[in-house]
């Protein structure tokens, strides 16, 4: 069997899209290794796994050609009135092949982690923000505040990369920094230091941390009344607070998706609101995390596609923003689709479409269990594996290539789509 | 296939051509001298009476990159009022301020331009910004990547590298960003912010490099001298903004030592102390420094009344203005030890007095410098004002009632303390042509754009002659990209992609050893995902090519 390896290979499967990754291939089965996580493996080594039977497209869960899933694709869609491209789980390639098919057919074009990311979109069009990336924490921060997020669980490597280094350029050592964590009994074995220092943790149950946010912001602006009464552990987060204010760069780090409870928005705005006031006397900056299953690379097409991000409906001929109307999930309750496009073409694990009565048509990366509610399931080249692309990172300014390991069958997302709008002529 | 426009009155400074009557001939997206032997006539256009001229080139415009992104990102109201809808052969989009790249080229296009070059690509971004030009169409594209607050640089000025390293490092980021020059933006400035400095001098130093921005500006200057790269350093001085900034912009000048330098957005950096709200136009010194030294060219950044966004580099300086935003907000960014950003969306008012001297002091720099071979109509798209107000501009450079129709009606103190009411001049539509076409062609090194000779890429644009020049130059009757009649009288006729400009200077290659080592050890990707291969740049350009410009250039000026 041939064999043959890469090295420095970007991995798509969390937004810190580490490219420290070899690659060991063996045939088309992948071994990820060099600072592959375990995540990485798992994903590397699912999405190469030989098919059994070798089929890779469906049509009603039965195994049909390629080619006959496209044509009935192309059917679905030039039946379609209110397509509804949703999931776009998909590289920068892929979202430009999908959005020009969108454009033609009107579709809706929603992400499935737009909940999540609506937190710090809505900041950002309401307030903005001050924030920083990946390599300034590495190297400046140091003081680093955890706020509702363990990091590790959505970026295993941040810890390792951006904290725990061996030579931050702007401090003596790593371990002069302090990582304090705020949350409800956050997991602190990746941000305990190599020498055992430990974070601090400030317990506060998750149905608290809006109220610990905004407590944080009037202490920091000295907006509190003078008699506030709360149960939370004031003593603690003015104590964060005034180190906050001590620190040369502070960072304060989120990640949206686990500030799931409603309105969240307005905790993250009471977050970026104390980094605000705390610019006015010495530098701290804001580290919202994000990026998994490519929701920065196809937001940043639709935003200089369009003009507009994610939950923009294009039924009118031109892009109309609105994150309530054209949420996937409101608008599969209401009824107002009468097709999905499914796109969940990066993460195996995560392929599975939402619950809809209308016809979907889901594009799904290698490794995806055949789905039994998808109307056509087309499996999609993976970049990094057996397509090349394009990959924003968490910090929404390195755009990294994704180079082709393995030569495989499987069409790209772009491919789909550009087959999809040929077939519907003008 | 050969294409013949017949009997237009051609405006080609390149050539000294003053509205002279000729033809012109295409073929397969050049300019030729006319058919071969035996050969025929595919196409004619009889474009009697009407003028003709190069594709204009803008030289200095914010349509890639991450920092345009985030302002598309914040502003969907701004977009609302300026929908573009899918017709014809045009995809959906949007306009305003900070308008979907597809709207960009269309744009662009229909008012006769041809190409148009970001001036401020972040190295760790350059990516995304190729990624952005590739998804805007019709025009040419290409942009000055920026140094001058990136911690490399920095490091080897404080070790006292040598002049040949650095220039080594500022050609490895040159050809690994896939640009065609260079920029500098606040002068360490943008990494002093992230050590929580809020306003850096040309003489003060660095807090922990202990470097000034004069040895910044000079280092900068003489490397891409030194490696010939055509385009001077693009040089957004410090202090943007500061009241009493002449000063600064002055003594920058000076600080180059004679080395050819490119001052951006003139106007944000020609401002006085005097009167009674200790702001002034100094437009009148900083045009006379441009006057005096030939090696000096500059862009206006002229601002317009309206909704805008500004969208900058220049972290340190947005920070400091976040408040003035409006709406108010605003978005900064420290970036990988390589830059900054910050984004903050402006409302320029005519009865604001600030604005309004602001909208003169560009007016007065454009009517004071008097070579129109290095002055440049921009906007600073859209830190001044978008794109699509250039026609207005043109018409009041060419124009004097009109302009003093206008004038009349900013905030009556600062139509006082400006002279620009007393300036007769009226720029001719010659000297138009020389900025917008054959200066900018010249001063990026693109010897086959901005003229119409033969040998030219056939990027033609026809205009019906109008008293109102605004008019004119709206919507012109024909627009060639490439010898493709790509819009005619404001319509997209046809959609092509048009490439990318870049230099390859040469360097050491050596440089890339340490470079990879401070990769690995400092930041959080590795030097081979940073650069950009051409393969990538002819991937993501939709089909348009890459357009490598040779580096040679005379001797040094003084």
């Amino acid at each position: 069997m041939a064999t043959a390896s890469l090295t420095d290979i970007a991995c798509p499967f969390c937004g810190l899209a580490c490219d420290d990754i070899s690659l060991k291939m063996e045939g088309e089965r992948i071994t990820a290794g060099g600072g592959a996580c375990p995540r990485a493996q798992a994903a590397f080594q699912k999405i190469s796994a030989p098919v059994e039977g070798g089929a890779q497209s469906w049509i009603e869960g039965k195994p049909v050609d390629l080619d006959q899933a496209i044509a009935r694709a192309i059917e679905l869609m030039g039946a379609s009135k209110a397509p509804l491209f949703a999931g776009l789980a998909t590289d920068v390639l892929g979202m430009r092949g999908l959005l020009e098919l969108a454009d033609r057919t009107g579709a809706v074009i929603d992400h499935m982690n737009s909940e999540g990311k609506l937190r710090n979109l809505r900041t950002v069009q309401d307030a903005g923000w001050i924030t920083t990336t990946l390599s300034e924490v590495r190297n400046r921060a140091d003081l680093i505040v955890c706020f509702g997020t363990d990091v590790t669980s959505r970026f295993p490597r941040f810890f390792e990369r951006c904290v725990w280094v061996e030579e931050p350029m702007f401090l003596e050592s790593s371990e002069q920094r302090k990582v304090i964590m705020i949350g409800d009994a956050p997991e602190i074995a990746a941000a305990t230091s190599p020498k055992g220092q430990q974070p601090e943790v400030i317990s506060i149950p998750l149905n608290r941390l809006a109220e610990a946010a905004a407590l944080m912001r009037g202490l920091a602006n000295q907006s509190l009344p003078a008699k506030l009464k709360t149960d939370l552990p004031l003593e603690a987060l003015q104590s964060v607070v005034d180190r906050l204010k001590a620190a040369h760069y502070g960072v304060i780090v989120w990640a949206a998706a686990d500030l799931n409870w409603s309105h969240a928005d307005l905790t993250v705005q009471a977050l970026t609101g104390m980094i605000g006031t705390l610019n006015t006397t010495t530098r701290c900056a804001g580290m919202p995390l994000g990026g998994s299953d490519g929701d920065f690379s196809s937001d940043a097409v639709m935003l200089w596609q369009t003009g507009y991000p994610y939950r923009t409906s294009l039924a009118s001929g031109t892009g109309q923003y609105d994150p309530v109307m054209h949420s996937t999930q409101r608008i599969l309750e209401d009824n107002e689709a009468d097709l999905v496009l499914w796109v969940a073409g990066l993460n195996p694990d995560r392929t599975e479409p939402p619950q809809t009565q209308c016809p979907v048509i889901a594009l799904t990366s290698a490794g995806s269990p055949v789905l039994p509610q998808a109307s056509i399931q087309i499996t999609v080249a993976t970049p990094s594996v057996d397509a090349s692309g394009y990959f924003f990172r968490a910090d929404k300014v390195v755009t990294l290539p994704l180079r082709k390991a393995i030569q495989r069958s499987n069409p790209t997302v772009a491919d789909v789509a550009h087959r999809i709008l040929v077939g519907l002529g003008d | 296939m050969l294409t013949l426009l017949k009997g237009g009155k051609i405006v080609d400074p390149t050539r000294k051509l003053s509205r002279v009557p000729g033809d012109i001939y295409m073929r397969d997206g050049w300019i030729v001298e006319g058919p071969l032997p035996g050969e025929r006539i595919d196409q004619e256009i009889d474009i009697t009476g009407r003028i003709v001229m190069a594709g204009a080139i803008d030289m200095h415009t914010h349509i890639g990159g991450g920092k345009v992104n985030i302002a598309r990102n914040m502003l969907p109201e701004d977009h609302r009022f300026d929908p573009v809808h899918r017709a014809g052969l045009c995809r959906s989009g949007c306009g305003h301020a900070a308008p979907s790249t597809l709207t960009t080229g269309y744009r662009y296009a229909a008012m006769g331009y041809t190409a148009g070059f970001e001036p401020a690509m972040l190295p760790v971004n350059a990516r995304q910004a190729h990624l952005e030009m590739g998804d805007t169409p019709i025009i040419d594209k290409g942009a000055y990547v920026m140094l001058g607050s990136d911690d490399f640089l920095l490091r080897l000025m404080r070790e006292g590298a040598s002049q040949e390293r650095i220039n080594d490092y500022v050609g490895f980021t040159i050809a690994s960003s896939q640009a065609l020059g260079l920029k500098v933006v606040n002068p360490g400035g943008i990494s002093d912010f992230k050590f929580n400095r809020r306003k850096l001098d040309l003489d003060e130093a660095h807090s922990h490099y202990n470097v000034t921005a004069r040895q910044i500006v000079h280092t900068l200057a003489r490397a891409l001298h030194e490696l010939k790269v055509p385009h001077p350093l693009h040089i957004h001085a410090s202090n943007l903004g500061v009241p009493g900034n002449f000063q600064t912009t002055l003594d920058t000048i000076t600080g180059a030592e004679g080395f050819p330098i490119h001052l951006t957005h003139i106007q944000f950096h020609s401002y006085g102390t005097e009167g009674d709200r200790k702001f002034s136009s100094e437009a009148a010194k900083i045009a006379e420094a441009i006057n005096n030294n030939p090696h000096v060219s500059a862009d206006v950044g002229q601002i317009m009344f309206g909704q805008t966004v500004t969208c900058s580099g220049d972290s340190m300086t947005q920070h400091r203005n976040a408040g003035f935003g409006s709406p108010k907000k605003s978005v900064v960014m420290d970036i990988e030890c390589d830059a900054g950003c910050g984004v903050v969306p402006f409302k320029y008012k005519d009865k604001n007095f600030v604005n309004a001297l602001q909208w003169a002091v560009g007016l007065e720099i454009f009517l004071r410098v008097q070579d129109p071979w290095r002055i440049f109509l921009t906007t600073d798209h859209p830190n001044g004002a978008p794109f699509t107000s250039y026609p207005h501009l043109i018409r009041l450079l060419m124009d004097k009632t009109f302009r003093n129709d206008a004038l009349s009606r900013i905030h009556p103190d600062a139509a006082t303390l400006s002279s620009l009411g007393s300036i007769d001049r009226e720029y001719t539509l010659d000297e138009i042509a020389i900025m917008t076409r054959a200066a900018p062609a010249k001063i990026l090194g693109l010897k086959d754009c901005g003229h119409l000779a033969p040998g030219a890429r056939a990027d033609v644009v026809v205009y019906q002659e109008d008293s109102d020049p605004e008019k004119m130059f709206t919507a012109p009757e024909y627009v060639f990209k490439n010898g493709t009649l790509v819009a005619k009288s404001g319509e997209i006729v046809a959609v092509t992609w048009g490439d990318v400009h870049v230099v390859k200077p040469q360097f050491d290659r050596s440089i890339e050893k340490p470079l990879g080592e401070y990769f690995e050890r400092h930041l959080t990707q590795r030097l081979g995902n940073f650069k950009i291969a051409d393969d990538e740049i002819r991937d993501i350009t939709n089909g348009g090519g890459l357009r490598v410009h040779a580096c040679e250039r005379d001797g040094r000026t003084v």
